[in-house]
Order: structure tokens, then C-alpha cells, then sequence
């Protein structure tokens, strides 16, 4: 497997906040990783963190071999980096033709106007966005700010996207689709780092899952690995300890008063 | 046995984004209902929803067979529907005191007041220690103890607890699950929606799980307790 | 390519029609009137860079065009120099004062950015008033025979008026060529979400401190111009705040973030702005008006005129830029 993305020791700090501490994986080509965790655990720093919206305190990054680490968010994606956000932010008063070109033009490929817009047709092809080309972003439901948002990216024609629950707010149609489309991105050979809290999408998607809890990392491995570590199940449903001592204390009183 | 609180198909969501897909819960009269489910389930919007304060967009709520789906927040308060948000949206700058007064502030409460007053410091000895101090000063077990003080001054028909234990030190917790333990026994309609899932299920009488917005498993407490398919509710293997 | 696009040879025929009628017409009067809407359609289509392209909303623009008049006319009548490279001069200048300012500026955003380009016009005025070399708050005058070199003053008077006509021209071409070019997507990108334009790769750091220097160069080219025509300078004629205020409404009235809009825009606001000045009834309720005028379109048809008629009708898009 060769390396595209190495995170060593990452630990980004807001005040007395440790939203991110020492964490460290790499990540291959052709490879769909997940990153879950409960809320708060720090994913989306993380990913700001990894495309140079934030300036790590500690750690570095790599990516195909360069350091990025303390390199702004422009320059990432022109190294071949494209994220989506959790919240969409598509252009809205700039038709989704419009949107996906920004993503062509200033991508990896910089490409002038005219090339840049069929890169837009193409990839809106793919995302099934083709027929509402000319309408405003803003028009767009949900769902399809949502496909803007991945095209947007993939027009960049990235080696690795980082997708961030991309599945959020879509009824299971939605979700089966987007779910074919970040398949169809892997095959293409786009590598995918996604964040996700649809777990059984993400479990079926990813060949390898990374799970943080309060900002470290908790557990690294196969999803069907991950799943069934005691300490990743401890993290999500809580301390089995406290249970444990009520129980005690309400069968010691017998009835409690 | 009747239920007090009944939820049908219920969707909601925020904006654009739809978070319910059709909730449908039963609440029995006097017994511990929890809802447990991963962050993003729905536990907190589904709350929300049944009270008002976030609009449904389909589905109804029922109270005692009547249909209370339209009702505005403080209507559906008056009835007895009383909700203990997350994060206890406490008055930071009034005393114990006045935040439980302001508890009252409902016609229904109003006329029972002191009396509930009493009870409530009965229940939670801290809070009558501290009746004067202003509730930002409180630690966050007081603060979550007030919040429940609050709760029930309200008179509550069915109690609505929107997460109990969460950023409190295990002793604390546990002795306000105790407490909810013994509300219930003198036979309060308690719905808890919960973090952590052992408690939930140690404590409850019956439960259901959320995920995406959907009912994935409800049962009775202690058969839900196969811990397996509860943990793929949570994980999705 | 702009050399295809119907509206750049509209623009030519435009600025032609504009050159020459008043010519045809030997009508002086009429060539007044025509230079003020030039200038109007000038400061509201760089303005248009800022606002409706960028969306950083300047409401000091008028700075560049006082500060362009003050360059020009030190440098045509004091340091005797050939009018067209003074005006020059003065755009180059300016234009890396914008440069330098925008240095410490463009990181704001909103609403901050536009009180610092209040404050910036208020103290480049007050400096100014203080500034020896260009007669403090009495300023400077053309001594009537610095015309001479442009064949008299009947003359000069002519060939500004042309000279202004090209800046207009040149304003609107280049709204449409960058409109139309990649330069300008990224422009756009900034103006909906700033940060998402950064995450597509837009440098906006650089993106927008190019197209705030570029927004001041007409100008001052045009400010060199008009107080070199008009024959005087000072502190309060060359900075009035009301004259920036005006450019916005102007642009809103038209339709920011089109090129035809700042036309129309300019061109209306600045026959109502001569109708009222002029006229015994409305003269001292301009400034009402214009207020009025601002609120009503922001309130109701924020697109303008021009977004208006994109509205009833939408293929208009294609074409009007």
C-alpha cells in the first residue's frame, strides 16, 4: 500500500480545550477510511487540521510526500487535498455549473474557463447533477446542495477527498445513491477519508475505520475490529461501571426510597 | 395499563435537514421510559418536537388520548408535559430559589407552589442549602439537581429528562438516577433520554433505541439488554 | 474571448455615440451633462469590482478619484507635466496606495471593512487638509494658462471630455473582462463564501488585493482628469463622503454585480441627482432621495433594475452582463 496521506502526533489545542490530542495514522491509495467517534471527539478539527484551515500545535502532515503541515487551505487542494464540509457551503447565487467550475478552475489542475467547465459537466454526470446545471445552488434541496458539495471537490480532481458526513439529513434513497457515488469515487481511484455518523454506511463502506474519543485516538483497524473493541463500545454507550455500582446499591436497599 | 404520552410517525428536522423519520413511542403511566441512541439519533430533537419548541412536520403527540400536537409549548406545559432540557437552561443570575419559583410560573403550578417547594427541597437537601446562592455558582450536579427541581415544580404529568448524566462525576449521577428511581416509585410518568447505555437500560422499564431518526429496537428494559443488537444500533456491526 | 461578446462592441458604439454627439452638436452644454454621467458611470462600475463582484462593500471608494484629482493636478500644473501621463501617474499611484492599504484592510470583513474605508477617507481628507505641498485645505488651483498646452482652454476643455469617455469605455470593458474570465469566478467564489473559495483554492488574499488596486486605477485616472477640467482642488470637493455614498446608490439602483447595471445606474441616478439639484422645489431634499432610493431597492428589488428585468425576463441573462 503506498502512503498518501501520513498524520504523525497531531494535537490542536483552543485555549484550555484539547480538541485534538497526538493523533497519528496513515492513510493508502484506493483506500476509503472512516473516522468516527461521539460527538466532540474532535473529527472535523481533525480535518481542518489536515487541510491547513487550522495550524496544528504539535505533529505534522504529510501528503504524496510533502509536508503540508503548516500550508493554508488554497495550496492543499492544488497538491491534490479537496474537502467537503459538514455543513454545505455551496455558492448560492452562482448557478451549480457555476459551483462545480470555482472547483475545476482553482483545483489541482487549475484549469482556464472553458476546459474547466467541461471537467464540471463531467463530474456533475457522475453525481447525477447534469439536468439542474442551470439552476442557482440556493434552489437545490438538500440532498443536492449535498451532491454540489462532493462535485464541487471531485472537480478538483483530487487524490484524496475528505468527506464530512456527507449522509447527514438524507432519507435512505439519498443515502443508498451518495453511498454509490463515494464507491464509484474509490474505484475511480480517489482515495476516501470520510466522517461519518450513518454507522452502517460507514461500516460497510470503509475498508478501515479510526475512532477518536475526546480527541485521541481510541482504535485503529477493520470495521468489524473496531466494532467489537471494548474500549470503542465504551466510548459510545457509556461506562459500564456506573451501572454496575447503581444496580448494587439498588438491590443492597431493596426498594429504594 | 393506559399511556400517558403517545408519539405517532412523528418527523421533524432543522431548516432543510430532516432528522425525525417517523418516531412512534409509548409512554406508560408511572413507569421510566428511556430513549437511547448514538449523537445524531434524534433523542434530543424528538424531545423537542413532542414539546413544541422545535415544529413537527408530521405525526402526532397525544396526551391522555387527546390530541396536543398543535398546542403551543406553554399550552402543552400546562397539561403536565414538562420538559428538563439538555444543558438545563438554568437563569444564571437568580437565586435556587427564584429559578424553582420560576418553575411555577404556569396556572396549573401556581396554586401548589409552596407546597411544591417543600418537596422539591426535600428531595434535594443541597438545593435548600444553597436556596439563596445564584445558580451560576451551583456545580454542575447542583445545577443538574435544579434543573430537576425545577422540572417538578412545574406539577409535571409526564417528566421529560433530556440527558441526566452528561459532564457529571459518576457519584453524582448516580445518586440522581437514585433519586429518579424514587420519583418514580411515588409514581411519576419519567421518558429519560440517556448517554449512557447501561444506566439507561439498569434503570428503566422499558426503552427505546434510536438511529437515523428511527425507532431501531424497543422493548422491555431488561430484554432490550442483549447487548448485541444494541451495540449495532450504535455501531452498525 | 471578450472580442466575441455582443456587449463589448456595445460598449464601443456607447462611448462613440457619447464622444461624438455633443461634438456634432457643438453643445457644450450638453458635453457637461454628458461628463458627469461618464464620471458617474466610472466610479459605479469600479466600484461595482468591490461591491457587486467581490462583495466587500467600500464606502470610501471616492478616495481613489480625490486622491487621483490631487496626483493629477500637482503633477500637470506644478510640475508641468504631459496631462495624459499625469492622469497615468495618478492611476499607478493610487493604485499601489490601494495596494499597500489593502495590505491592512481586506482581512476585515463586513461590516468592519467598510467602517475602515469610512475611516480611511476621512483620515487620507484630513491629511490632505494638512498636506504643504498641495495647499493644505485651500488646495490648488490650474493657473488658466497651464491650458495653453493643450491649445487654450476651449480647447482642453474638449479633450478631457474625450479623454473621460475612454476611461468610461475602459471601466466597462474591463467590468465585462473580468466578468467573464476565470479571474473573475474566483472573485465571485469569495463574494458567496469566502472560506469555501479558499478550501476550492481561490488564493483570497491575493484575489482580493488585486481587484482593490485595480478598482482605484480608473479612478484616479479620472479624478487626474476632472480637476484638471474643472480647474481646482481642495480637501472637501475632492472627498465628499456624500459623492461615495451616491456611488453605491447608484449600483444598487442598476444592478451590482453587472456591467449594464452600473451603466444604467450611473447614467439614472445621475439625471435624477442634476434634476433635483437644479430644481427650486426638490434642491435640498437630493440626499433624501437618494436615502429613500436606497432603502426602497435594498428593501424590495435588491438585484436593481437589472435584477428586475433578469426577472421577467430570463433569458436576458445570457445576454446582459
Amino acid at each position: 500500500m503506498i502512503t498518501l496521506l501520513e498524520v504523525s502526533g497531531v494535537s490542536k489545542r483552543f485555549g484550555g480545550l484539547h480538541a485534538v490530542s497526538d493523533v497519528s495514522f496513515i492513510l493508502g491509495e484506493r483506500e476509503i477510511m472512516g473516522l468516527i467517534g461521539p460527538n466532540g471527539a474532535g473529527k472535523t478539527t481533525l480535518f481542518n487540521v489536515v487541510n491547513g484551515v487550522y495550524k496544528p500545535d504539535k505533529g505534522t502532515i504529510k501528503f504524496a510526500g510533502e509536508d503540508i503541515t503548516n500550508r493554508p487551505p488554497h495550496q492543499v487542494v492544488h497538491l491534490g487535498l479537496a474537502r467537503t464540509h459538514q455543513i454545505v457551503k455551496p455558492l448560492q447565487d452562482m448557478t451549480v455549473l457555476e459551483n462545480v467550475t470555482v472547483g475545476a478552475c482553482f483545483g489541482r489542475e487549475y484549469q482556464p474557463l472553458q476546459p474547466a467547465r467541461k471537467v464540471a459537466l463531467e463530474v456533475l454526470e457522475r453525481v447525477g447533477l447534469a439536468e439542474r446545471a442551470q439552476m442557482s445552488a440556493r434552489s437545490l434541496t438538500i440532498a443536492g446542495k449535498k451532491r454540489l458539495e462532493v462535485a464541487r471537490a471531485l472537480a478538483a480532481r483530487p487524490k484524496l477527498l475528505l468527506l464530512d458526513e456527507v449522509l447527514a439529513g438524507l432519507n435512505p434513497t439519498e443515502i443508498a445513491h451518495m453511498i454509490g457515488i463515494v464507491r464509484g469515487i474509490r474505484d475511480s481511484g480517489i482515495s476516501v477519508f470520510m466522517i461519518e455518523h450513518v454507522m452502517q454506511a460507514i461500516m460497510s463502506l470503509s475498508d478501515r475505520i479510526v475512532v477518536l474519543s475526546f480527541g485521541q485516538k481510541l482504535a485503529e483497524g477493520r470495521p468489524e475490529d473496531v466494532a467489537r473493541d471494548p474500549q470503542v463500545i465504551e466510548a459510545y454507550l457509556g461506562d459500564p461501571d456506573i451501572a454496575e455500582k447503581l444496580k448494587e446499591k439498588i438491590d443492597g436497599r431493596g426498594t429504594t426510597g | 395499563m393506559d399511556a400517558v404520552l403517545q408519539v405517532e410517525k412523528l418527523e421533524s428536522g432543522y431548516g432543510e435537514v430532516q432528522v425525525l423519520w417517523g418516531i412512534t413511542l409509548q409512554v406508560q403511566a408511572g413507569k421510566l421510559t428511556t430513549v437511547i441512541g448514538a449523537n445524531g439519533a434524534g433523542k434530543t430533537t424528538t424531545l423537542r418536537t413532542i414539546m413544541g419548541s422545535v415544529p413537527s412536520w408530521s405525526g402526532c403527540v397525544l396526551m391522555n388520548g387527546e390530541d396536543v400536537t398543535g398546542l403551543s409549548t406553554h399550552a402543552k406545559a400546562n397539561r403536565g408535559l414538562v420538559l428538563v432540557p439538555e444543558g438545563r437552561q438554568l437563569f444564571p443570575d437568580m437565586s435556587v430559589e427564584e429559578n424553582l419559583e420560576m418553575g411555577a410560573y404556569s396556572h396549573r403550578a401556581r396554586k401548589r407552589q409552596k407546597d411544591n417547594l417543600e418537596r422539591v427541597y426535600e428531595t434535594f437537601p443541597r438545593l435548600k442549602e444553597r436556596r439563596k446562592q445564584r445558580s451560576c455558582t451551583l456545580s454542575g450536579g447542583e445545577q443538574q439537581m435544579l434543573a430537576m427541581g425545577r422540572g417538578l415544580m412545574q406539577e409535571p404529568a409526564v417528566l421529560m429528562i433530556d440527558e441526566l448524566s452528561l459532564g457529571l462525576a459518576p457519584v453524582l449521577a448516580q445518586q440522581l438516577f437514585l433519586t429518579l428511581k424514587s420519583l418514580r416509585k411515588q409514581g411519576l410518568t419519567i421518558v429519560l433520554v440517556e448517554q449512557n447505555v447501561h444506566l439507561a437500560l439498569a434503570l428503566s422499564d422499558h426503552t427505546y433505541v434510536l438511529a437515523e431518526g428511527r425507532v431501531e429496537i424497543e422493548g422491555d428494559s431488561r430484554e432490550v439488554a442483549n447487548m448485541g443488537e444494541v451495540r449495532r444500533a450504535y455501531l452498525g456491526l | 474571448m471578450i472580442l466575441r461578446h455582443p456587449l463589448f462592441w456595445l460598449i464601443l458604439v456607447f462611448a462613440a455615440l457619447m464622444a461624438f454627439a455633443p461634438l456634432r452638436a457643438n453643445n457644450v452644454s450638453l458635453r457637461e451633462d454628458l461628463i458627469l454621467v461618464a464620471l458617474a458611470i466610472i466610479l459605479a462600475s469600479n466600484l461595482n469590482l468591490m461591491i457587486g463582484y467581490t462583495g466587500y462593500v467600500n464606502f470610501g471608494h471616492i478616495v481613489f478619484y480625490g486622491l487621483g484629482g490631487y496626483v493629477g493636478l500637482y503633477l500637470a500644473t506644478v510640475r508641468n507635466w504631459n496631462l495624459v501621463l499625469a492622469a497615468l501617474a495618478a492611476g499607478f499611484g493610487v493604485s499601489l496606495f490601494a495596494l499597500a492599504l489593502g495590505m491592512g484592510i481586506l482581512r476585515l470583513r463586513g461590516a468592519y471593512f467598510a467602517l475602515a474605508t469610512i475611516g480611511v477617507l476621512q483620515a487620507v481628507q484630513s491629511f490632505v487638509a494638512n498636506f504643504d505641498p498641495w495647499g493644505r485645505s485651500t488646495g490648488m488651483y490650474v493657473a488658466f494658462d497651464a491650458y495653453e498646452r493643450l491649445g487654450g482652454a476651449r480647447h482642453a476643455l474638449w479633450i478631457t471630455y474625450f479623454l473621460v469617455i475612454g476611461v468610461m469605455a475602459l471601466s466597462m470593458i474591463l467590468s465585462l473582462g473580468i466578468k467573464i474570465s476565470k479571474f473573475g469566478l474566483g472573485l465571485f467564489a469569495i463574494r458567496e463564501d469566502e472560506d469555501a473559495a479558499r478550501v476550492l483554492g481561490v488564493n483570497t488574499t491575493v484575489f482580493k488585493a488585486i481587484i482593490f488596486s485595480v478598482s482605484a486605477f480608473l479612478p484616479a485616472v479620472a479624478g487626474a482628469l476632472m480637476f484638471y477640467k474643472n480647474g481646482m482642488i481642495d480637501p472637501s470637493i475632492a472627498f465628499e463622503f456624500m459623492l461615495s455614498l451616491e456611488g453605491i446608490v447608484m449600483l444598487m439602483l442598476g444592478g451590482k454585480g453587472t456591467v449594464v447595471g452600473a451603466v444604467l445606474g450611473g447614467g439614472l441616478y445621475e439625471k435624477l441627482r442634476s434634476y433635483l439639484l437644479t430644481s427650486p422645489k426638490f434642491s435640498n431634499f437630493q440626499l433624501v432621495i437618494a436615502g429613500g432610493l436606497l432603502l426602497l431597492v435594498v428593501l424590495f428589488a435588491p438585484g436593481g433594475l437589472i435584477g428586475w428585468i433578469y426577472r421577467i425576463v430570463p433569458r436576458a441573462r445570457k445576454v446582459i452582463e
